[in-house]
């Protein structure tokens, strides 16, 4: 559902309103967190339809100076059972320089009166910044992080050959042995390419043993984004077999390879170097000025080290955003104890 | 919830799915749909002879079942009624070739021209408008329940609501759950058909697709308020040209292995009170005592007629409420016994499908940091402004709590009802995390798993004794909780 009927606005002291957005907002609110550097996919327009046909509700927020739209931030929420609940909101708040203040204390109201509503007890958020900036102060971290902490960004902003030349030998030697191998690749939005993604991706997650969503989660995933013209699989074959595959996300400046995986099969052509490589041009292609390989570890025995391991060979730039961090609404939770106690009743259960 | 729809092109068909679960494959949709469909009709075919039948279809947008229903000439009326229009739209269209036209052509019948109606509205309400005994048939063709709300269309009510517009002897068939994947669901389904005044027959079937995609074997009902005996299925009469169902084969379906038969009993009734369903589809496995064999002997439910338990779940085990009964329940008496995989299950329960046990027990590990997280001072002072809405003696240990809190005295004792206290907070703090699909999924951990976590499978692990501490623990973190408080105070 999104919540984009009842329109509402509050003012602050100083002039700066908060309301729902609306569909015709939409153009505006995509141009402007895709303008901002710490703008992420997940504060799309796109990325919250698909949310919500994953069950969630939205509540996309603009605030305003005047007309000009100045931040905001979309509220995720997921409707369950339990009375016990977070909002939620990875890539965000987002404001304009100057606003964060004012911006952060609307979004808080807010989000107060929401988790009200929806009998949430914190508000989780993750703005993609290298450093807690004040306006943050109340927010306690959250033990688990709601986005990649760390990651590692290449720049695609010079030439091909910089790229290239930027990359560990063996990125580059991995690299032009996939395209000695004759390692083809192609990008599509057709949404028949899902079950040969999905077949890789499953095969890696058990090989390498990790959480992985379900194909039910990429239809919807892929049919949203793609309709939007925010996301490409690509897929490597070799010998009419296909060996690696990858779905990235355009948002802005920055491409992010968000999923993939690869076959056992012929590791020998390097599959995925070619694919990647591939991605990275495609995008640099596109104008997007960064390739996001989203997740990454320095650490040797962390879950991420394996693959970092991969990643590491094309070079780039490690980055560390601040992580996700939780704004109690100790009305909220101290009701939702209370309500426990009476209806539980500790005294019965001895 | 919106719905996604996806069709994947084959060399030789399609494959049909709905918010991702696959509804059909071409390759072998008729196995699912002869088997749903066709003995039911026959039986109301052999029950109501010289009549011309009334058939009434709930889901099956996509004019499968349909097609099914109109093999028998006997059928002189159907009736389909879905929620979803987009389905109803590919079922006239795109799935014609396979539908044979079901929603669209009237061919003759012996009764003259076989009527179909077509309704877009929800099941529940439609059948709950219908007069009295109306139809000969129902046939539930509905998706797999993906969250709480769509179980209704399988509670006792619903199926209450089927036999009224039955008539006495009308025969219904119903789309089940895996009898090996989801077995307490399963049996929850018959438990609840038999609450609903119904006798219920199971059958199983594999279909190969559905096996593919890890659904297990495939689960049906058929029933009726009037016993169905073994003479009187080996007696119906087939229609010709079928794919799936065989002659001679077909009966076995109704033989469930008896490792998988035996749970029956432990199922409760689904009803909409106190939903019970969609608990057991996301966790599985729970309380099981015996492991599952399918090659073992096998249970003919065609020999059998019997009462169902009658068991009505006493709460929601989804629910909040439910699962911080389960916590205190475990902190009063874990002392004297180790929890078992159905405790295990019922505190901390998958609460999405996305999820397994291996992913939702994990967060136990993350406890410690969701309590560090909070200001104990300012959660005691919201609870002290309510303290006309607590207990007494808790008013007055929160109020020495927080006393000691301000002025940074130490804590030698947490009384029971400062223990209760936080194990219900804990178990707040976990739910409120596990409810939200994303965040069980969350990146790039900070705390001491790191990353994304490794799995071992879809069960929890049993025979060892990590969480028999769980009462002593609970209380042992409630204690760490408040000396760290102390610490960061100093």
């Amino acid at each position: 559902m999104t919540a984009t009927t009842s329109i509402h606005t509050i003012h602050s002291p100083n002039q700066l309103s908060i309301r729902l957005l609306t569909i015709d907002d939409r153009a505006d609110w995509d141009e402007f967190i895709q303008a901002l550097p710490i703008g992420c996919f997940m504060q799309s327009w796109a990325w919250a339809d698909f949310k919500e046909q994953e069950g969630y509700q939205t509540f996309r927020y603009g605030l305003f100076a005047q007309a000009r739209l100045v931040g905001g931030c979309i509220f995720y929420y997921y409707p369950q059972h339990s009375s016990a609940n977070l909002l939620f909101a990875p890539g965000a708040p987002c404001f304009l320089p100057g606003f964060e203040r004012s911006g952060m204390t609307l979004l808080i109201a807010q989000a107060r009166e929401l988790t009200a509503k929806l009998g949430a007890i914190a508000l989780r958020i993750e703005p993609l910044l290298c450093q807690k900036p004040v306006y943050l102060e109340g927010f306690v971290r959250a033990p688990v992080e709601l986005l990649p902490s760390e990651t590692l960004l290449i720049d695609l902003r010079p030439s091909t050959a910089a790229i290239l030349s930027a990359m560990k030998p063996k990125g580059r030697y991995n690299i032009r042995l996939s395209q000695r191998h004759g390692v083809e690749t192609h990008f599509t939005t057709d949404a028949q390419a899902i079950p040969a993604f999905y077949d890789l991706f499953w095969a890696t997650v058990q090989r390498q043993q990790f959480f992985g969503e379900p194909y039910r989660f990429f239809i919807n995933l892929c049919q949203t984004l793609f309709a939007a013209n925010m996301a490409e699989i690509g897929l490597a074959t070799w010998s009419g077999e296909t060996l690696a595959a990858v779905l990235v996300v355009y948002w802005g400046d920055r491409a992010t390879y968000l999923y993939g995986g690869r076959s056992n099969n012929h590791a020998h052509v390097m599959a995925s170097y070619g694919l990647h490589w591939a991605a990275m041009q495609r995008a640099k292609r596109r104008g997007c000025g960064i390739y996001d390989f989203y997740g990454y570890t320095s650490i040797p025995t962390h879950n991420y080290a394996k693959f970092s391991q991969f990643k590491r060979q094309f070079g780039g730039t490690p980055v560390t955003t601040i992580g996700a961090y939780d704004y109690f609404f100790y009305d909220q939770l101290a009701d939702t104890l209370i309500g426990l106690l009476q209806r539980v009743n500790p005294e019965n259960t001895r | 919830m919106p719905t996604s729809l996806f069709i994947e092109q084959r060399p030789n068909g399609l494959a049909f799915y709905i918010n991702g679960d696959l509804q059909f494959d071409t390759a072998d949709e008729a196995i699912y749909h002869e088997y749903l469909v066709v003995p039911a009709i026959a039986l109301a075919a052999q029950r109501f002879p010289k009549t011309a039948l009334r058939v009434l279809i709930c889901g099956g947008g996509d004019g499968l079942a349909a097609r099914d229903v109109r093999r028998f000439p006997q059928v002189g009326e159907i009736t389909l009624v879905d929620y979803d229009p987009d389905v109803l739209e590919l079922g006239r269209t795109v799935f014609q070739p396979y539908n044979q036209g079901s929603l669209v052509s009237a061919p003759d019948t012996a009764f003259g021209e076989n009527c179909l109606t077509t309704c877009t509205q929800d099941a529940f309400e439609f059948v709950a408008k219908l007069p009295d005994a109306c139809y000969h048939a129902v046939i539930c063709d509905f998706t797999f329940p993906t969250s709480s709300e769509d179980t209704r269309v399988y509670s006792r009510e619903w199926f209450q609501q089927v036999q009224r517009v039955l008539h006495p002897g009308g025969v219904v068939s119903t789309n089940g759950v895996s009898p090996n994947q989801r077995t307490l669901g399963f049996w929850c389904l018959y438990q609840t058909l038999l609450a609903a005044g119904l006798h219920a027959k199971p059958l199983q079937a594999t279909i190969p697709s559905f096996c593919e995609h890890g659904y297990g074997d495939w689960g049906f009902f058929l029933a009726s308020d009037v016993p169905i005996q073994r003479s009187a299925i080996e007696a119906l009469v087939l229609p010709t040209g079928l794919k799936a169902l065989q002659r001679n084969s077909w009966l076995q379906a109704f033989q469930i292995p008896d490792a998988i038969a035996q749970h029956r009993h432990t199922a409760t009734v689904h009803s909409l009170d106190c939903p019970q369903l969609f608990y057991y589809l996301l966790n599985p496995r729970l309380s099981l005592a015996a492991p599952l064999h399918a090659e073992s002997e096998p249970i003919d439910f065609l020999d059998l007629q019997e009462p169902g338990t009658a068991i009505v779940g006493t709460r929601d085990l989804l629910q909040l409420d439910a699962i911080a009964t389960v916590w205190l329940e475990q902190l009063h008496h874990s002392r004297q016994s180790v929890p078992n995989d159905h405790t295990l299950a019922e505190l901390i329960p998958v609460q999405h499908r996305y999820h397994s046990a291996a992913m939702t027990t994990e967060w136990l590990s993350y406890l410690k940091s969701l309590l560090e997280e909070i200001n104990i001072q300012q959660l005691l002072t919201n609870l002290l402004e309510r303290a006309q809405e607590l207990p007494p003696q808790l008013v007055r240990e929160l109020k020495q709590l927080l006393e000691k809190v301000r002025t940074g005295q130490p804590l030698t004792y947490v009384s029971d009802h400062t223990a209760e206290l936080i194990t219900l907070l804990s178990v707040t703090l976990l739910m409120a995390n596990l409810t939200t699909p994303d965040i069980v999924f969350a990146k790039g951990y900070y705390g001491s798993s790191g990353g994304y976590s490794s799995y071992d499978d879809d069960s929890y692990s049993s025979g060892n004794d990590r969480f028999g501490w769980l009462g002593f623990w609970t209380m042992l973190i409630g204690g760490m909780w408040l000396w760290s408080i102390y610490k960061r105070d100093d």
